[in-house]
């Protein structure tokens, strides 16, 4: 029995990997197999490198890595029918939550967004992918192969842009930008030099490669592609700051000695809170919001059901009402195209800026007729 | 006569099984070796063939394995897991089953011992 040396054994593993192997389990059994076949058949005087290569040779028909491939292979397919069931259950269940979530978008209730978050991460992670896999399985040629993988990306950017830019996530204009690049510079040529070489395909590749086109053009006119400043976040920012400094001059504590103005003036501050801390990390506006870079975007004003906002909104409306109705006639804070006037069921259209900007207005109005001495009827 | 590996392929599974029935534990090369003994050279499992079913039978939980270092190489053994035993009976079944057919359906006299 010929004896194996531990460099020829570090020859024979380099060279399975060399040859393409990566996975550990079958390197070793192809290295110890090759090592039996050599202990066994291999004479003290004959060349153990050649003797290798013509022994190697016979595990293959073009190269090494076929056995790895055929592994995958046979993994895989034991899984096929599994995987297949859950790409159909995935595909339902996502198809569901986006009608669902429509459904509740249109009616304007809550939960919406959880029914089509579920949907699209359903949608890119589970349903996309299996297709993916199974598809590719079922296709023989490489570049077809490489055109799914690429639809597969797109897809999953598509859908995840989508999201980001409705929920008003950092990089959702990154990530549209992205899906229209891989979009227009890599999946549409790829697929169109794949399928344009063949006669039988070429005229559906045209067709589709023209609605793909289509498609990623569509997507790009929707892409703002300079970003406008934010000048809402200034202008109500600065009303803010024009609000602050009008307390200050006056002096708060001396200003605010009537009971329905100090009623107003808490109220209008609470709702402000309950909003803004929805948009920033503090509930009031930082002095150095302009150093600071704060940006508020702009959404509609949903009040937690745990807020007591609309009970503050009612008594705001009284409080305001009582209070017009002891001051002047030129001294009325306006009400009409404000937030007092929003029916409670429609504040939900409102926007953010709407809502605070009513509400800095309406603490503007009151301290302008502060100065004065309040004239009661 | 050596059988065509078309021939081999879908008994590839029922021929590993059932090595590992009468042997507790065996490593690839030993099972190639044996069935070549057994069949006296005209079944001749290629590697290519041998290692993917191994692993494909160890993933679906028929096949158990172990690990003995010889040198600086590892040596896997396989012996049959508790469903494995299980699934060689169900395997010969069927292909006996599936032999008879065919014998039926070829019209193929069985030989007399």
């Amino acid at each position: 029995m010929y004896c194996i040396t531990e460099q020829q054994i570090e020859y024979i593993l380099n060279d399975i990997r060399r040859n393409g192997v990566e996975m550990e389990d079958l390197q070793l059994n192809l290295l110890d197999h090759i090592c039996c076949i050599v202990e066994q058949k291999l004479k003290e005087d004959d060349d153990f490198e050649r003797f290798y290569h013509e022994v190697i040779k016979q595990f293959y028909k073009k190269e090494l890595h076929e056995i790895e491939e055929e592994t995958i292979n046979l993994l895989t397919f034991k899984n096929y029918y599994t995987m297949k069931k859950l790409m159909i259950i995935s595909g339902i269940v996502s198809a569901t939550a986006f009608v669902i979530g429509s459904f509740f978008k249109i009616m304007a209730w809550q939960g919406t967004i959880l029914f089509l978050m579920a949907a699209m991460g359903i949608f890119s992670f589970i349903f996309l992918p299996l297709l993916v896999v199974l598809k590719v399985k079922e296709t023989d040629s490489a570049r077809n192969k490489i055109v799914l993988v690429i639809a597969a990306i797109v897809g999953v950017l598509y859908s995840m842009a989508t999201l980001f830019v409705a929920r008003q996530w950092q990089g959702g204009t990154a990530l549209l930008f992205a899906t229209v690049g891989t979009s227009a510079f890599l999946l549409i040529p790829t697929y169109f030099f794949t399928g344009i070489r063949k006669a039988e395909t070429k005229v559906n590749t045209i067709v589709t490669t023209v609605l793909m086109v289509g498609a990623t053009g569509l997507m790009f006119t929707l892409i703002r592609v300079h970003q406008p400043l934010p000048m809402q976040t200034y202008t109500y920012l600065k009303n803010e700051q024009l609000l602050r400094k009008m307390q200050h001059d006056s002096g708060i504590q001396s200003v605010v000695t009537n009971k329905l103005t100090m009623e107003i003036n808490s109220c209008c501050e609470q709702i402000k809170h309950i909003i803004l801390s929805k948009d920033l990390d503090e509930a009031v506006v930082p002095v150095d919001f302009e150093q600071r870079d704060i940006i508020i975007h702009e959404r509609n004003v949903n009040f937690p059901e745990t807020s007591n906002a609309y009970q503050l909104l009612a008594h705001l409306k009284n409080a305001i009402n009582t209070y017009n109705i002891q001051i002047g006639a030129d001294n009325k804070i306006p009400v009409s195209h404000t937030v007092l006037d929003i029916p409670q069921e429609d504040l939900r259209k409102c926007t953010n800026f709407f809502v605070l900007n009513s509400l800095t207005q309406i603490q503007l109005s009151l301290f302008s007729n502060e100065p004065h001495p309040v004239v009661m009827k | 006569m050596i059988f065509s590996s078309e021939l081999i392929k879908g008994t590839l599974k029922t021929i590993v099984l059932k090595l590992l029935t009468d042997n507790d534990k065996m490593y690839g090369y030993e099972i190639t070796q044996r069935v070549k003994e057994l069949t006296t050279d005209k079944i001749q499992i290629t590697e290519g063939a041998l290692y993917p079913t191994l692993h494909a039978l160890e993933s679906e939980g028929l096949l158990t394995t172990e690990t003995e270092y010889i040198g600086k190489r590892v040596r896997k053994y396989y012996s049959l897991s508790p469903a494995g035993k299980t699934r060689t009976q169900e395997r010969i079944s069927e292909f006996t089953d599936f032999m008879e057919t065919m014998q039926f359906l070829l019209d193929i006299k069985t030989k007399l011992a």
